[in-house]
C-alpha cells in the first residue's frame, strides 16, 4: 500500500516528477563529466605522445654526432623482452600536387612488424596492401588532402642524405587519425624498410630506431641499463620510448582549471537537487497533514516519502548514469578525436550515480523534517515559523570566508587545499546571502508604480520558492562564470606559450661545428642560437619531481630567445650562465612558488638515465612550457652529461614558414631539417587546441545544464503557485500584466543573483588560480571580466525570457482545484 | 459493442496499412541506395580498370617510341603501307603488346605504370631502352629508373619470361600474317622489297621456332618449376644493381658499391650496419637458393638456352638471349659463391681490442679517403681490403675439420672429377684459361691445347648455332660464319681439303658437325658433341689438378702470409706514398692469376 501510495503521488504531478528526475540525472552527468575530464585529457595526450612509440617501453636511437644506425641482432638474444621492433625513420622532402615540397617523416618497418607498435585503421584502401609491394605506404587523411593524394597515387620523396636522391612511393592506405597518425607533424608516412624507405639511404635495410617492449614483470629501467651496457649500443641513446611522466604533467596542467571548477560544479549539483526537493515542501506538508488526519503514523509517512524519493532518486541516478557516459564520450570524440577510444571510468560513473542517489535521498528528507517539526494545521497551511538563523548563518559564513581568504593569500604555503575550501565557501556564501539580496531588490522594485513589478515584488518577498530559485541561480551563475574564466585562463596560458614559438625555427641534424653566421646571413633570420634542447626530469628536495625542458646555450645566449622577466637581476643571471665554473642553473619562478625552492638549494637533473646535481642560481619568469624549463650553460651540460649542442634555433623577423623555406634552399646541400617551431610542435598545439575546444564545449554544455536545472526549478515552483495566479486573474489582473509580473519576478531573481555571483566570482577565480598549485601549476591572477559578464548575462537574459519563450501566458486560467 | 469493435478494427487496419506503406517506402529507398552504391562501386572499378588500361597503353607507346620515334601501338595499316620498317615495327609492337599484357595483369600499381611510361619517354629512358639490345644488364637500370621495386622486377622477370615463351611464335606469325595482308596493297617498290624481306624473315623465324627443341611447353614447365629460384636471383641481382650500380662481380666492386652509398658522415658502427645488411642480402639468396632450386634453375636456363640461344644476335654475349647461358653457367656455382661470400664476410664481424668493428672502420676510412687519394693509394687500399676478405675466406676453411684451408678449397674442384657433361665443366675450364693464367701465358700445347681448343669449340658451337639461326631467318650469312664453321671443322681434325667441296653454310655441313657423318670424300666425321665429351673427359683431371696445384702452391709458397700482411695494413692516404708503394709491391708478388681472381687487376 505504501508503495502504491508513493507511485500514485508521483503520477499526480507528472511534470514535477520528470523535472526532479531530470535534475538528479543532470547532476549525476555533470558530476561525472567534470571529474572524468582530467582522465579523458590524459588519455588523449597520452595517445598523441605515444603515437610514435605505441606499446613499446624503450627506444634505442641514433645520435646525430655519434652512431646513427643500430644493429638489431644482439637484442634478440635478450631475455624478458616481449618484442623488438626495428625501424628506419627519416625526414625527407615530399612533393605536393602543386609542385612545392614539404617535410614528411618516413617510417619504415619490417614487413611483419608494420602494426606491431600501432594498428593502422584504413579510412580508404586496404592495410594488407602495405606489404604487397615495397613502395606501398600509408599516409594520413590530412596528408592526403594537403598533397592531393588518393589511394593509388604516386608521390616523389627526396632524401636529405645520400645526395638528395628522389624515389617514388605509392599510397596504398589513407589512414584514420589514430595510432601512428595521431601525431602527424611533420606528416607521417608508414611503409616497409627493405626496398621501401631504405631506398632513400642507399638501398640496404638498416635501422636507426629500435623499439623494445619489456616482458611482463621486467623492470624497464633494468632492461634499459642492460641494453645500454652492451657495447653495440654504447654510442646510441637508450631511453624510455615515451615520457609518460611528462604526459601526466601536461595533462594535469591543461585539465587542472576544469578539475578545480568541478568542485564548484559538484556544489551546484547538490544545490540543484536540494532546490528541486525544497520547492515541493508545501505540497509535501499538505499531503502529510492529510494523511495524518486520515490516520497515517509517522513511520508510514516516512515510508511513503522515502519510497517516493527512492524511486525518483534511483531513476534519476540510472538515467544520469546512462546519459553521462554516452554524452561524455560523444563529446570527447566530437572535440578531441573521432577515432581514439576513450574509456569510461566505471568506478567514477558508479560513484557519481551513488552520490546523486544519496544526495537526492538526503535532500528529500528535509521536507520530512519540516513535516515532523510542525503541527497538522501548520503543515496544511504551510506556515513558516519566522527564523533569524538565516541571517546569523549568512553573517557568520561571510566572516569565516573572509578570514580564510585572508589566510589563504597572506600566509605562505596556505594556498592549495584551502583555496578549494574557500571556493566552496564562496559558493555557499552566495547561496546564503542571495535570498536577502533578492528580497531587498524585490522591495526596491515594489516601490514602482507598475502593477507587474508590485505583484512580482510581493511574490518574491512572500514566497520561499523565489529565494530557493535565486540560490540555485547564484550558485549556477558563479559556476558558469568560473567555467568560462577557466576556459579563458586555459586558453590564455597555453596560447601565450605557443605564441613564443611563432617566430622560431628549429634546425636539427646539424654538425657540431656548424657556423651560425651562415644562418644569420640568410634572409629573414634575425638571430641564431646553437643549443641543447631536450627533456629531462628534475627533482627537488623533499622528493618532488617533474618533467622539464633543458635549454642549454653558450653562455647566456638563451636569454635572447624570449623576453624573460628577471626575478633575480639580469646581470646576476647572465653571470650564472657565463660563469666558467660552478654548477648553477636558472629556473622559472613558479618552481619557487610551487616547490619552495630558493637560490642556493640543490636540485637533480636526470637526462637519458644519468642523474647529476646542480645548484639553483637564480629565477626568471616566463610562460614558456608553463615554467617547466631550465636554463643551463653549455659548459655544464658538457661537463655533467657530455651533451653537446645539436639544435640551432633561429629567430625569424618575418613569417617563420617563408624563412624556414629560405633556410632549406640556402642549405639544400646539407642534411639539415629546418622547420618552424609551431610546425614542429604542431600536434602538441593542435592537441592542446582540441582540449581547449573541449573545455569550451564543456563550459557551454554545463551552462545549458545550469539553465535546465533552473528551468526545472521554475517548472516545479510554478506548479505550486498556480492557485495564486488564478486568484490574481480572478481579481482582475490581465494576462499580459501577469506575464509581465512573472517576467519581472525572474528578472529580479536572476539579476540580483548575477550581480552577487559576479562579485563573488572574483575572489572565487582567485581561489581557482591558487588551487592550481595542487597540480603543480603556478600562475598570476587572471580574470577576463568580459568573459564572466557575457556568460552570466547570457544565462540571465535567457532566464528572464523564459515566461515568454515557454508560453506561460497560454496556460493562464482561472481554474479551481 | 459491435460498433466499438468495428471502429477498433478499422483503426487497427489503418495502422497496419500505414505501417506497411512506410515499410515499403523504406524498402524502396534502401533498394535504391543499394543499387546506387553498387553502381558507384562498379563505376569506380570500371574507371580504375580503364585508367590502368590507358596507363599500360601509354607505356607501350612510350617504349615503342623509344625504339623509333615514329612508332606507336596504334599505327594504322595505311601508315604501315609506306613504312620500310613495317616488319621491324610489327615484331616490336607484338612483343610490346605481350609485355603490356603482363603489365596489365601484374600487381604493379597503375600510378607506377604511368610513371614508367613518362620515364621511358624521357631522354634518359630512351637511351636505356636503346642500350638494352646490346647489354641486357641495362634492363635493371631501366627498371630502376622507371621506379620499379624488387617485387616488380621479380614478377616481370618470371611472368615476362613465361610471356616470351608463350608468344614466341605468335609474335612472328602475327607479324607475318599482317605483312602478307599489307603486301597486297603496297605500291612503293622499296617498301615492297623490304616488306617482302621482313615477311620471309618472320616466316623463317616461325619455322625455326617450330623446329626448335625443346618445345615451348617443355621450356615453360621448366621455368615454372624454377619460379622460386628465378625470383630469388632476380631480387638479388636487382638489389645489387641498385645498390652497387651493377658493377662487376668482384670483391673490390662490392666495396666500391658500399662506400658510394650513404656512408658519408657515418661512424664505424654505421658502416658495420651497412655491411651486415649487405651480407644479409647474400644470406637471403643463399636461404632461398636450395640445391633443388639451383638444379631447377639450371634446367630451366639450359632449356631456355637450347630453345632461344640460337637467336642470340650479338657477338659480345650481352644480348638479352645470352642471359640464359650466362645464368646457366652461373647456376652451378651460385650456391658455392654465396657460401664463399658469407665466409669472406665473416671479417665484418671481427672486433678489435676496444670492441669496435675493425673491418667496418677500415671500410669507412677507405670511403673517406677515396676522394682525396690518388689512384695508387686507392689501388693499395682496395688491395688491403680485398686481402682482408680473402684471408677471412681462407681462414673460414681452416676452421673447418682437419686439413689445410687450401686442401678444402681444392676438394671443391676435385668434385668435378666425376662430372661427365662438358657443359657443366665449361665454368671450370673458363676459370682456368681466363682467370688463372699467368700474365703473358705461353701458348698451350699437348693436353692443355686440347683442353683450350675444347673450350673454344664450346663457344664456337654457340656462335655457330646463333649464326645458323640468323642465316636461316635472313638468308644472309654472317661474315664470320664461315670462319666459325671452319674452326669447328678443324677442331674435329678435318683439313680444308676434306670439305673444300662442301658449302660450310649448308645444313648438311652443320649436321655433319653436330651429329657426325661421312664427308663426300668418304672420311668419317665425329660429331662436335662427341669430341667435346672425349676431350673434356681426357683433360678434365689435368685441368682440375692444375687448378688444385695452383691453389696449393699459393698456400705453400707463402702467398697466404703475404695476404695476411696486406690485410694487416691500415688504410692509406696520398701522403703515405712509401706504404702505398710497399703494399703495391707486395701485392705484385702474388701470382698474377690470384690478382685477376680477386679483381686487383682489370
Amino acid at each position: 500500500m505504501i508503495f502504491n501510495l508513493a507511485l500514485k503521488n508521483l503520477k499526480v504531478k507528472p511534470w514535477r516528477t520528470v523535472a526532479t528526475i531530470a535534475v538528479i540525472a543532470l547532476a549525476v552527468a555533470m558530476f561525472f563529466c567534470m571529474f572524468s575530464f582530467g582522465d579523458a585529457v590524459y588519455e588523449y595526450i597520452y595517445a598523441v605522445e605515444t603515437s610514435a612509440a605505441g606499446s613499446s617501453h624503450l627506444l634505442i636511437k641514433g645520435r646525430s654526432n655519434e652512431d646513427k644506425l643500430a644493429f638489431v641482432d644482439p637484442l634478440y638474444s635478450l631475455e624478458d623482452v616481449e618484442y623488438v621492433c626495428p625501424s628506419l625513420s627519416l625526414y625527407a622532402l615530399a612533393k605536393r600536387a602543386d609542385g612545392e615540397s614539404e617535410y614528411v617523416q618516413m617510417r619504415g618497418f619490417d614487413r611483419d612488424k608494420l602494426q606491431l607498435l600501432q594498428t593502422i585503421e584504413a579510412a580508404d584502401g586496404n592495410v594488407d596492401d602495405l606489404v604487397a609491394n615495397e613502395d606501398n605506404v600509408a599516409v594520413s587523411e590530412a596528408m592526403a588532402e594537403r598533397f592531393g593524394l588518393k589511394v593509388g597515387s604516386r608521390f616523389e620523396v627526396s632524401s636529405l642524405a645520400g645526395g638528395g636522391k628522389s624515389v617514388g612511393f605509392i599510397v596504398a592506405v589513407i589512414a584514420e587519425s589514430d595510432g601512428y597518425f595521431l601525431s602527424d607533424a611533420p606528416y607521417c608516412v608508414i611503409g616497409t624498410v627493405d626496398g621501401g624507405v631504405d631506398r632513400l639511404v642507399g638501398g640496404l635495410p638498416v635501422y636507426n630506431e629500435i623499439y623494445i617492449r619489456a616482458a611482463d614483470g621486467k623492470s624497464t629501467d633494468e632492461l634499459a641499463a642492460e641494453i645500454a651496457a652492451m657495447p653495440e649500443y654504447a654510442n646510441l641513446t637508450v631511453d624510455v620510448s615515451a615520457d609518460t611522466g611528462y604526459v601526466k604533467t601536461r595533462a594535469d596542467g591543461i585539465s587542472a582549471p576544469v578539475t578545480v571548477s568541478g568542485v564548484a560544479v559538484a556544489v551546484l549539483c547538490v544545490a540543484g537537487i536540494v532546490l528541486i526537493f525544497a520547492l515541493g515542501i508545501a505540497d509535501k506538508r499538505a499531503y502529510a497533514s492529510k494523511l495524518t488526519v486520515a490516520g497515517a503514523t509517522k513511520a508510514q509517512l516516512l515510508g511513503i516519502f522515502l519510497t517516493e524519493s527512492a524511486i525518483i532518486a534511483f531513476i534519476g541516478a540510472a538515467v544520469g548514469a546512462l546519459l553521462a557516459g554516452g554524452v561524455f564520450v560523444l563529446l570527447l570524440k566530437a572535440v578531441l578525436s573521432s577515432t581514439l577510444t576513450f574509456s569510461v571510468n566505471g568506478l567514477l560513473l558508479f560513484g557519481a550515480s551513488v552520490a546523486g542517489f544519496a544526495v537526492a535521498l538526503a535532500a528529500s528528507l528535509y521536507p520530512l523534517l519540516k513535516v515532523f517539526g510542525s503541527s497538522v494545521r501548520e503543515n496544511l497551511d504551510s506556515v513558516q515559523k519566522p527564523a533569524k538563523s538565516g541571517v546569523v548563518f549568512a553573517v557568520a559564513l561571510a566572516a569565516v570566508t573572509l578570514v580564510l581568504l585572508l589566510v589563504e593569500n597572506l600566509v605562505p604555503g596556505a594556498m592549495g587545499v584551502l583555496s578549494v575550501v574557500n571556493m566552496i565557501l564562496l559558493l555557499a556564501l552566495g547561496g546564503a546571502v542571495v535570498p536577502f539580496a533578492v528580497r531587498g531588490a524585490a522591495k526596491v522594485a515594489g516601490r514602482s508604480s507598475s502593477p507587474a513589478l508590485k505583484v512580482a515584488s510581493y511574490s518574491v518577498v512572500r514566497e520561499r520558492r523565489a529565494s530557493r530559485t535565486s540560490q540555485t541561480l547564484v550558485v549556477g551563475l558563479m559556476v558558469v562564470m568560473l567555467l568560462f574564466v577557466s576556459w579563458s585562463l586555459t586558453t590564455s596560458i597555453f596560447g601565450d606559450y605557443t605564441k613564443e614559438f611563432e617566430n622560431m625555427i628549429l634546425v636539427t641534424n646539424v654538425s657540431s661545428d656548424v657556423n651560425l653566421d651562415e644562418f644569420e646571413a640568410t634572409q629573414g633570420v634575425n638571430s641564431a642560437y646553437f643549443t641543447v634542447w631536450r627533456q629531462a626530469d628534475i627533482s627537488f628536495a623533499g622528493g618532488k619531481q617533474s618533467t622539464t625542458n633543458i635549454i642549454g646555450s653558450d653562455g647566456a645566449q638563451a636569454l635572447g630567445l624570449m623576453a624573460f622577466e628577471y626575478v633575480t637581476p639580469e646581470a646576476d643571471v647572465r653571470n650564472i650562465l657565463e660563469s666558467a665554473e660552478g654548477d648553477s642553473i636558472v629556473l622559472d619562478y613558479s618552481v619557487h612558488e610551487l616547490n619552495g625552492v630558493s637560490v642556493g638549494d640543490g636540485v637533480v637533473l636526470k637526462v637519458g638515465g644519468d642523474e647529476r646535481e646542480f645548484t639553483v642560481g637564480g629565477f626568471v619568469r616566463h610562460n614558456f612550457f608553463n615554467g617547466n624549463y631550465v636554463l643551463v650553460s653549455q659548459r655544464l651540460l658538457a661537463e655533467k652529461f657530455a651533451l653537446s649542442p645539436d639544435t640551432v634555433i633561429l629567430v625569424a623577423d618575418s613569417d617563420a614558414e617563408s624563412v624556414a623555406e629560405a633556410v632549406r634552399s640556402a642549405f639544400s646541400d646539407r642534411n639539415y631539417y629546418a622547420v618552424p617551431a609551431i610546425e614542429a610542435y604542431k600536434w602538441d598545439v593542435q592537441s592542446i587546441d582540441s582540449v581547449f575546444n573541449l573545455v569550451g564545449t564543456l563550459a557551454f554544455v554545463l551552462t545549458a545544464l545550469v539553465f535546465v536545472t533552473a528551468l526545472a526549478g521554475v517548472t516545479v515552483g510554478r506548479s505550486l503557485s498556480e492557485r495564486t495566479r488564478g486568484t490574481l486573474l480572478c481579481a482582475g489582473l490581465s494576462k499580459s500584466a501577469l506575464l509581465a509580473s512573472e517576467t519581472a519576478e525572474h528578472a529580479v531573481s536572476v539579476l540580483t543573483a548575477f550581480v552577487l555571483a559576479f562579485l563573488l566570482s572574483l575572489p572565487a577565480a582567485l581561489c581557482l588560480v591558487n588551487a592550481l598549485r595542487l597540480f603543480g601549476l603556478y600562475f598570476g591572477f587572471m580574470y577576463n571580466f568580459w568573459v564572466a559578464v557575457t556568460a552570466g548575462l547570457s544565462v540571465s537574459a535567457l532566464y528572464v525570457a523564459v515566461p515568454y519563450v515557454f508560453g506561460f501566458r497560454k496556460r493562464y486560467g482561472m481554474m479551481r482545484r | 459493442m459491435l460498433v466499438s469493435d468495428r471502429t477498433q478494427f478499422n483503426r487497427f487496419r489503418r495502422s497496419v496499412v500505414r505501417a506497411t506503406a512506410l515499410l515499403l517506402i523504406f524498402a524502396v529507398i534502401a533498394a535504391c541506395c543499394f543499387a546506387l552504391s553498387a553502381c558507384d562501386k562498379n563505376k569506380k572499378a570500371g574507371d580504375a580498370e580503364k585508367e590502368r588500361s590507358e596507363a599500360v597503353t601509354a607505356f607501350g607507346n612510350a617504349y615503342l617510341s623509344a625504339l623509333n620515334p615514329e612508332w606507336s601501338l596504334s599505327l594504322s595499316d595505311e601508315a604501315l603501307l609506306t613504312r620500310k620498317d613495317a616488319g621491324d615495327y610489327l615484331v616490336a609492337a607484338n612483343s610490346v603488346r605481350a609485355v603490356c599484357d603482363v603489365l596489365r595483369g601484374s600487381p604493379l600499381q597503375t600510378a607506377k605504370i604511368k610513371y614508367a611510361a613518362t620515364f621511358v619517354s624521357s631522354e634518359e629512358g630512351k637511351a636505356l631502352v636503346a642500350s638494352v639490345k646490346d647489354n641486357w644488364k641495362n634492363v635493371f637500370t631501366l627498371m630502376n629508373g622507371a621506379g620499379l621495386t624488387s617485387t616488380d622486377a621479380q614478377y616481370l622477370a618470371y611472368n615476362g619470361l613465361l610471356a616470351v615463351i608463350a608468344n614466341d611464335t605468335a609474335v612472328y606469325a602475327d607479324a607475318a600474317d599482317k605483312l602478307n595482308s599489307l603486301l597486297k596493297n603496297v605500291t612503293d617498290g622499296e617498301v615492297r622489297t623490304t616488306m617482302t624481306k621482313a615477311l620471309t624473315e618472320a616466316q623463317n623465324t616461325v619455322s625455326c621456332l617450330n623446329a626448335a627443341q625443346p618445345s615451348a611447353n617443355e621450356v615453360a614447365n621448366a621455368v615454372k618449376a624454377a619460379k622460386n629460384a628465378i625470383e630469388a636471383l632476380t631480387a638479388f641481382v636487382y638489389d645489387t644493381a641498385v645498390v652497387y650500380g651493377g658493377g662487376e662481380d668482384s670483391a673490390s666492386s662490392f666495396l666500391d658499391g658500399i662506400v658510394s652509398g650513404a656512408l658519408e658522415g657515418a661512424s664505424s658502427a654505421d658502416a658495420f650496419a651497412y655491411l651486415d645488411a649487405a651480407l644479409g642480402k647474400v644470406r637471403d639468396l643463399s636461404a632461398k637458393l636450395t640445391a633443388s632450386a639451383a638444379d631447377a634453375l639450371k634446367t630451366a636456363m639450359k632449356l631456355l638456352d637450347d630453345r632461344y640461344g640460337g637467336f642470340d644476335s650479338s657477338a659480345g654475349g650481352d644480348s638479352p638471349m645470352s642471359v640464359f647461358s650466362s645464368v646457366y653457367w652461373a647456376s652451378d656455382v651460385l650456391l658455392p659463391l654465396c657460401d664463399y661470400a658469407l665466409r669472406a664476410g665473416n671479417v665484418v664481424y671481427e672486433k678489435d681490442e676496444s670492441g669496435a668493428y675493425r673491418f667496418a672502420q677500415k671500410v669507412l676510412d677507405y670511403a673517406k679517403t677515396r676522394s682525396d687519394a690518388d689512384s695508387s693509394a686507392e689501388a693499395a687500399n682496395r688491395t688491403i681490403l680485398t686481402a682482408e676478405l680473402a684471408v677471412s675466406l681462407y681462414d673460414s676453411f681452416a676452421s673447418d675439420s682437419s686439413g689445410t684451408a687450401m686442401s678444402k678449397v681444392t676438394e671443391i674442384f676435385r668434385s668435378y672429377e666425376d662430372e661427365t657433361d662438358p657443359e657443366s665443366l665449361v665454368a671450370l675450364y673458363f676459370l682456368y684459361f681466363f682467370r688463372m693464367q699467368d700474365e703473358n701465358p705461353a701458348a698451350p700445347d699437348g693436353d692443355y691445347k686440347t683442353a683450350q681448343l675444347a673450350l673454344l669449340a664450346v663457344f664456337n658451337m654457340q656462335r655457330a648455332e646463333s649464326m645458323r639461326t640468323r642465316y636461316k631467318i635472313t638468308g644472309t650469312a654472317d661474315a664470320a660464319m664461315s670462319g666459325v664453321m671452319s674452326s669447328l671443322a678443324n677442331y674435329l681434325g678435318l683439313s680444308y681439303a676434306d670439305y673444300a667441296d662442301v658449302n660450310v653454310l649448308s645444313d648438311y655441313f652443320y649436321s655433319l658437325l653436330t651429329e657426325g657423318g661421312v664427308l663426300p670424300n668418304g672420311k668419317s666425321v665425329q660429331s662436335v658433341h662427341d669430341k667435346l665429351a672425349e676431350d673434356f673427359a681426357a683433360t678434365k683431371n689435368l685441368i682440375i689438378n692444375d687448378i688444385c696445384d695452383k691453389f696449393l702452391a699459393f698456400e705453400s709458397d707463402g702467398h697466404v702470409d703475404t695476404l695476411r700482411e696486406l690485410a694487416g695494413s691500415r688504410i692509406l692516404t696520398a701522403n703515405d706514398s712509401e706504404d702505398v708503394t710497399r703494399v703495391l709491391d707486395s701485392a705484385a708478388t702474388l701470382p698474377y692469376w690470384s690478382r685477376v681472381l680477386f679483381g686487383l687487376v682489370k
